[in-house]
């Protein structure tokens, strides 16, 4: 146990499984943990997003996060979970869902143990990771998640209708 | 101490409606500047504005308002003309008024008290101009305005057309008046302002002589003469006053009516404690005869009338209606489950109670969406004053003519309407209405005709802003597209397309930047302010004529009916309001994404749902065609299967929704699953455009 007195703040943190890797996100971006249900699918959207969930009567957005970071996608198993995340947007709150092959669950570290990002060579793409921290011997990628996905990309993320002149 | 906030927020809704009202009558004025009745409601409404903005120590508003009505007075006896310049005056006085009402009463900035000096100044300067003016009434106009008490004030009978009547007016007061900053006796005084008023207080105990406390009136009892109707007068303490602090009934004419005095010593003397008492009691103290049934059943339903009319509509915060609408759209989700769940249940009674539910559940989501609708009137209204100051800063002369203005729309629609119309509406001013010595050099009247229209249409709103100016010269839009590379040099684009141009973001024909218009950014917000709405905006244009934009939305935004169709896996949505017909077709072999079908006689374009929005699975043999549209633009769609029909309670999916073509939103399904919701105004432009007119042909 870390001295209080001398400890730097502590961040919580959920720790949950993408593929081989074990990645962690500031655990005041999430909302709650899930068991996968009936997912709607939106056509014309990539295909890392995998549709759409109902949270009480809410349409919350679900996209594969590994397949989107690159590493694969997510088996579904029975540890498979979905994490609803808040993400900042444009002057309010959007949720969205992240699957994930397990959940950890939280993890405390202290402000001073998050490392910076190695500049190469891990598995998730630099610009996603917030750092990197070592927990019982072993390298726990932080995530970003302001930057995970930004409201342009959600936007973005649709084909728009085709223009008039796209057709002649 | 007086709950400040409380009384502001009370008298700032009501002076600002007031405000709003006042508007729109000098606007009405200018068109019929004679309209004697019209002169005696702006009278009445600055009237009322000045003794309530006194009473609420808005001295500073009072005191301008009481200008304005010493003006209105004088016009009132046909002593001074209505002018458009002295209507302009008042208009700049209407919005010098909002602003002291915005701040605070109690620290005007110098700033602003000059203003008002130098309006009022202005104001006075129309008093001077008349001969026949009494010297008193030029000067009282500029001086500041003191008591807060309206003066006595008699209202004759010529401009009002009303009869002079005897009123009997009870004030009660009730325990939160002292809260809410309402005195008693400022609001008594108030009501000299339209005629000679006796007023007698009535203590509890019937006397003076109760001991140990201080003696305050439970109410009073008071006589009014004058030219006011019973009605107009509760209209006016309306706002302010519940029926049971405030009852007025008529009299009658003054002439038969018994003396004032009489009847105040009758409610002194403690015998009139209810209305029919109080004709009876009149009645028997002047002529000894009873007075008759007739007399008696007037006074009773005229008192029925009175609180009839004063409890027929309440103020709700639009937060709580808001509220309101989405507990109704969860019960109805429930709802639809429910009865689901029970199809397959062999109960009779349970079946009965889901069917209940489900008529119950359909009446409460009907009334609660009708709470939210709203006429669209005063945002027209807002719309005349815009037209008639950008008409001055232009230079043009323009006739507004708004119509349909009782059309019933949701309330977030017709703010977030707002915007697009304002839109529409500095287009036409600007770049449609040519300037006056253009018109009268092509054969047109000087003044050009800018008009707003509403109107219903099943289940859809159709708005129309149309002008009669040059229209949109097609040319320069073409030769505009080809500069900015949206089209190659050699096409000749039908209009459609050409219209469609002025939608891409940047686009402007304008060749400067105006101070109304011309950056570029006009028609494609409008565009896609509409879209959101889902609604569409379609725009027809004749080169000389003038141009209209028409724009069709859905009555709501919260809840629709849909059919359900399925298409492999997924389910999806379609507005009930754009079905027209449902069809079958074999197909055999492989599809495309657009054929054609053929539909009363004619061949529609049919949109396979399946390759067009990739569901994954084999295309089946069979398949049902749902035909969409409206007036000869119908398009099929081929689906797997129809469920049936379903409420759908509209969600969106934050940003999502926004750039997902051909989709408006989601929705909750009976089984807890989501469906999307079509956007078929998209997926039918789509079809026609990729069919061509060939399809028709």
């Amino acid at each position: 146990m870390m001295d209080p007195h001398t400890a730097s703040p502590a961040l919580h943190m959920l720790a949950f499984r993408l593929g081989d890797e074990t990645v962690a996100m500031d655990i005041l971006c999430v909302r709650e943990v899930l068991d996968p249900g009936d997912i709607t699918r939106i056509p014309q959207m990539p295909d890392y997003f995998l549709g759409v969930i109902n949270l009480r009567g809410y349409a919350v957005p679900v996209i594969d996060l590994r397949h989107k970071l690159g590493m694969g996608r997510v088996a579904h198993t029975p540890a498979t979970r979905i994490v609803i995340l808040d993400l900042p947007g444009a002057g309010e709150l959007q949720l969205m869902g992240v699957f994930a092959d397990s959940v950890r669950g939280v993890v405390e570290v202290a402000t001073d143990q998050l490392l910076p990002p190695p500049s190469m060579g891990a598995a998730v793409p630099q610009p996603y990771l917030r750092g990197i921290v070592r927990i019982d011997n072993r390298f726990v990628l932080v995530l970003d998640h302001e930057r995970l996905l930004t409201m342009d990309e959600i936007t973005g993320m649709a084909l728009s209708t085709p223009s008039l002149l796209d057709r002649r | 101490m007086i709950d400040r906030p409380a009384v502001m927020r009370l008298f700032g809704d009501e002076a600002r409606e007031l405000l709003i009202d006042m508007e729109s009558l000098f606007l009405e004025l200018e068109q019929t500047p004679d309209d004697r009745a019209l002169v005696a409601r702006v009278f009445r409404t600055m009237h009322t504005l000045k003794g309530s903005g006194a009473m609420f120590g808005y001295t500073e508003a009072a005191r301008v308002a009481h200008a304005l009505e010493d003006v209105f007075d004088r016009v009132r006896h046909g002593r001074l003309p209505l002018t458009s310049e002295l209507l302009g005056l008042c208009l700049e006085a209407k919005d010098h008024l909002q602003t002291l009402l915005e701040g605070d009463p109690a620290d005007v900035p110098v700033a602003v008290r000059e203003a008002s000096d130098a309006l009022m100044l202005r104001i006075a300067a129309f008093e001077h101009d008349e001969a026949d003016v009494d010297d008193g009434q030029a000067v009282h106009a500029a001086k500041p305005y003191d008591t807060g008490v309206p003066e006595h004030m008699t209202i004759s009978g010529d401009a009002t057309g009303e009869a002079e009547v005897c009123l009997w007016v009870r004030l009660t007061p009730a325990d939160d008046w002292m809260w809410r900053g309402l005195d008693p006796l400022r609001l008594l005084d108030s009501f000299r302002g339209y005629g000679p008023f006796e007023v007698v207080p009535v203590f509890a105990d019937g006397g003076l002589e109760h001991v140990g406390e201080v003696p305050f009136p439970v109410r009073w009892e008071g006589v009014l003469t004058g030219r006011v109707s019973a009605d107009v007068l509760r209209q006016d303490y309306a706002w302010l006053l519940d029926s049971e602090n405030l009852s007025i009934m008529s009299l009658g004419k003054r002439s038969d009516c018994p003396p004032v005095r009489a009847l105040l010593s009758a409610a002194v003397g403690g015998r009139v404690n209810d209305p029919l008492a109080l004709m009876a009691a009149a009645r028997a103290m002047e002529r000894e005869d009873i007075c008759n049934c007739m007399d008696v059943q007037s006074v009773a339903s005229e008192v029925a009338q009175a609180a009839e009319a004063s409890s027929s509509s309440i103020r709700v915060e639009s937060a709580k209606l808001d509220r309101l609408v989405g507990f109704v759209g969860e019960l109805v989700i429930l709802q639809s489950r429910l009865s689901q769940l029970v199809r397959g249940v062999p109960d009779d009674a349970m079946r009965e109670v889901a069917e209940g539910l489900e008529r119950l559940a359909g009446s409460l989501r009907d009334s609660a969406m009708s709470m939210r609708m709203v006429p669209m009137g005063s945002t027209f209204h807002s719309f005349r004053r815009l037209v008639r100051d950008l008409a001055a800063q232009l230079g043009k002369k323009v006739l507004f003519e708004a119509e349909g203005g009782d059309t019933e729309l949701d309330k977030t629609l017709i703010d977030q309407l707002r915007d697009p119309l304002l839109h529409l509406l500095r287009n036409a001013m600007d770049h449609g209405i040519e300037p006056p010595e253009v018109r009268l050099a092509t054969g047109k009247p000087e003044e050009g005709v800018v008009r707003l229209g509403a109107s219903h249409s099943g289940g859809e709103v159709h708005i129309y802003v149309s002008d009669d100016g040059a229209g949109v010269d097609l040319e320069k839009v073409r030769l505009r597209a080809v500069a900015m590379g949206l089209i190659p040099p050699e096409t000749e684009p039908d209009t459609a397309t050409l219209l469609a141009l002025l939608y891409v973001p940047g686009f402007t024909t304008a060749p400067g930047v105006s101070e109304i218009s011309g950056r570029g950014v006009g028609m494609d917000v409008v565009h896609s302010a509409i879209a959101a709405l889902r609604g569409s905006l379609d725009m027809e244009t004749t080169p000389g004529r003038g141009t209209t934009c028409h724009i069709r939305l859905p009555l709501t935004l919260a809840i629709i009916d849909g059919m359900r169709v399925l298409v492999g896996g997924d389910s999806y949505i379609v507005p009930l309001t754009m079905v027209e017909a449902c069809l079958e077709r074999f197909v055999d072999g492989a599809v495309r994404t657009v054929e054609c079908i053929e539909y009363r006689g004619r061949l529609i374009p049919c949109v396979s749902l399946r390759l067009l929005l990739g569901v994954p699975g084999e295309q089946p043999g069979y398949e049902r065609v749902i035909v969409a549209g409206k007036e000869g633009h119908e398009v099929g769609f081929a689906v797997d299967a129809v469920v049936g029909l379903q409420q759908a309670v509209i969600k969106g999916v934050g940003n999502l929704c926004r750039n997902v073509a051909w989709i408006s939103g989601t929705t909750v399904d009976a089984d807890g699953g989501i469906s999307l919701i079509l956007d078929v105004v998209q997926l039918i432009r789509f079809a026609v455009g990729s069919v061509g007119p060939e399809a028709h042909a």
